[in-house]
């Protein structure tokens, strides 16, 4: 879906998501986890992920690099693009490759996820000499810049910590330096701030929004709506392992074009009104294995009809938005004016 | 670190004084009599009380250990009593040849136990794992002296590729050292290879499931730098805690496997002093290996820092 008004080539999809189905071995046989998922990253763009618990967001993440838990974890079909390369076909030698060079990620708990064994400049270190070739010398000092470049103080000092001797959000700027030392054209940030302290989360998501400036698409993965709205240029909502609603974040908070959408913004509570009771939305996800044939919303819908039985396809809506339900048209659903 | 290293020594010193008390004291409990054996089968009951007179073996227990003590004190360990030659010299004489046996024994538990346990623990529950399992509990079933007896039957007398008895110095002939050192080193290594591998598959499986570790995937980097480097270095600890224990374990089986391949080490004489009741050599054994075995702790406790950089501050 190219946004008419920004037709510079530069705006090219920096990776674009197609249809993508993963399945997962469970109790009851291979059920798919994640279904027809579309969705497109932009340079320069941070594209919010959101979903509740189990919509398939974080699978969708680790779909990208190809890290699932496989076998019990398999992408069953659809194409994930960058530039012209299948990242869901490349053979594994030249995804290595790609990773962590062209294609990112960052993790949820920085504190677990940084090698508790070797100091931060020899993390960092690694991923240069990798993928740039670079000597031990060179990396070291590129290892101290770029600490500088994730807001680290005392960088040269630091460089030579282990990664327990840092805070949590020190780690995560650790962490965040690996990911862009080759300065890579997608990352992928898997709830980076869930673990952090909200003063902390702040910092995290400014830095990451200054490392756009140079081109970089983030796909950032969260079920925080406030920092979807407060950092986020684009928004992919999932539900039940589905995309139902994209969009610019501004239009679709202001409109929202499925009610699952708009049951999240109602539960939201806010400070302008006075409320007895927080809003929520009834009912819980259907688990994999008991989806509905059609929208798979039905049940906790406020607005279910009989058409909402029959499958729906995810739908351009004009805008650079697209929804995923059969009534859209005729439902005039409440957001959050900003 | 260094101060950790010499705090360790030094309450090794106690630990070794009370090694020695109880060694001294079990022998006692020994049945037989050195004196009756030095002097002869056809001695007077008076000459057996003259040679016990001389040895001192008239002494209390408490007072021959005190004199045995200050002689270990001043660096003496004593005279044997059969031999009449110092202790030292024939502990010297003979540490080589145990030494040998127990690190090539280690060497092939390590280089067998440790890539074995990294193919199982990568992909836990694929047929490369259930065979590790099944070799790993069959080489911890088998006894060192009848594998050695297998050995020695198959390869010595039946193909004849290898010598079935004999040692020969490292330092004399390297090739023929390592031809007579196959046959022990397998039999008394073959168990500790199942141990190391058992140890290694459990820490290796544990790590590669961990956060950091699909990181480094993460980051692109190559299959040999994730496995070598980090799930290797973070499961380093449990292995090489399990290699030094292996340490003992082939010491004891040195005893025997010597035996039965006819070298002259440590275990040859640890027997034949303890059937002579010859104190002072059963206890220069005792002490040679205790000190072997709080050493080899001692090197491991100080891997740990390097393995897990929590532990260095202190």
């Amino acid at each position: 879906m190219p946004d008419p008004a920004n037709t510079e080539p530069s705006n090219a999809p920096a990776l674009t998501i197609e249809g993508l189905r993963i399945s997962a071995a469970t109790e009851h046989g291979r059920v798919d986890v994640v279904d027809d998922v579309h969705l497109t990253l932009r340079p320069g763009r941070i594209t919010g992920l959101a979903g509740e618990s189990g919509s398939g967001k974080t699978v969708t993440g680790l779909a990208v690099l190809r890290l699932l838990a496989e076998p019990t974890l398999r992408v069953e079909s659809g194409r994930i693009l960058l530039g012209d390369l299948d990242l869901a076909r490349l053979p594994r030698g030249e995804l290595r490759a790609l990773r962590g060079r062209r294609v990112s990620m960052v993790f949820q708990e920085p504190m677990t996820s940084l090698d508790p064994a070797f100091t931060v400049g020899t993390l960092i270190g690694e991923v240069l000499r990798r993928h740039l070739g670079m000597d031990r010398r060179a990396a070291r000092e590129r290892a101290v810049e770029l600490l500088d470049r994730v807001g680290i103080p005392e960088p040269e000092k630091r460089v030579d910590s282990f990664p327990f001797q840092l805070s949590g959000g020190m780690q995560q700027r650790v962490l965040i330096a690996m990911a862009v030392a080759c300065g890579p054209d997608v990352l992928i940030a898997d709830e980076p701030t869930t673990a952090l302290d909200v003063t902390v989360q702040a910092q995290i998501l400014r830095l990451l929004r200054s490392l756009t400036d140079d081109g970089m698409a983030v796909l950032l993965v969260t079920h925080d709506l406030g920092v979807l709205a407060e950092h986020c240029d684009d928004l992919v909502v999932m539900y039940a392992g589905q995309v139902v609603e994209t969009g610019p974040v501004d239009d679709v908070l202001a409109a929202p074009a499925h009610p699952y959408t708009a049951g999240l913004l109602a539960a939201v509570p806010s400070t302008a009104r006075r409320v007895e009771r927080l809003a929520t939305i009834p009912g819980t996800v259907p688990p994999p294995h008991l989806l509905p044939a059609g929208c798979r919303f039905v049940a906790r819908c406020p607005h279910a009809a009989p058409v909402c039985e029959e499958p729906v396809t995810l739908e351009d809506a004009g805008g650079g938005r697209s929804r995923r339900c059969a009534r859209a048209a005729e439902l005039d659903l409440e957001g959050v004016g900003r | 670190m260094a101060g950790y290293a010499v705090r360790r020594l030094l309450t090794a010193v106690p630990l070794l004084a009370l090694i020695g008390f109880g060694a001294f004291m079990l022998t006692f409990m020994i049945p037989g009599d050195v004196a009756a054996t030095i002097a002869g089968e056809s001695a007077t009951p008076q000459r057996i009380e003259e040679v016990r007179r001389q040895l001192g073996l008239d002494d209390s227990a408490l007072t021959q250990f005190g004199r045995w003590a200050g002689g270990v004190l001043q660096g003496d360990l004593g005279t044997s009593m059969i031999h009449r030659i110092a202790v030292t010299q024939m502990i010297g004489e003979r540490l080589g040849v145990t030494v040998s046996l127990v690190a090539f024994g280690l060497l092939i538990a390590v280089l067998v136990g440790v890539p074995a346990g990294l193919v199982a623990g990568l992909r836990p529950g694929r047929w490369t794992d259930r065979l590790v399992t099944v070799l790993t509990t069959l080489g911890l079933a088998v006894p060192a002296f009848w594998l050695a007896t297998i050995l020695i039957i198959v390869f010595a007398i039946n193909l004849g590729m290898l010598p079935a008895t004999g040692f020969v110095p490292i330092t004399e002939n390297p090739l023929r050292w390592l031809e007579s050192m196959i046959l022990p080193g397998l039999a008394i290594g073959a168990a500790s290879a199942a141990d190391v591998a058992r140890q290694s598959r459990s820490a290796v499986a544990e790590t590669v499931g961990r956060d950091h570790v699909r990181t480094s995937r993460a980051m692109g980097l190559r299959p040999r730098s994730v496995v070598g480097r980090h799930v290797l270095k973070n499961s380093g600890i449990p292995i090489v805690t399990v290699a030094s224990l292996q340490v003992e374990r082939l010491l004891g089986a040195a005893v025997v496997v010597e035996l039965m391949f006819a070298m002259p080490g440590l275990g040859q004489l640890t027997v034949s002093a303890v059937r002579a009741r010859d104190i002072p050599t059963i206890q220069g054994v005792v002490l040679t290996i205790a000190v072997v075995v709080i050493l080899v702790n001692l090197l491991v406790d100080l891997s740990y820092a390097w393995f897990n950089p929590r532990l260095r501050k202190r």
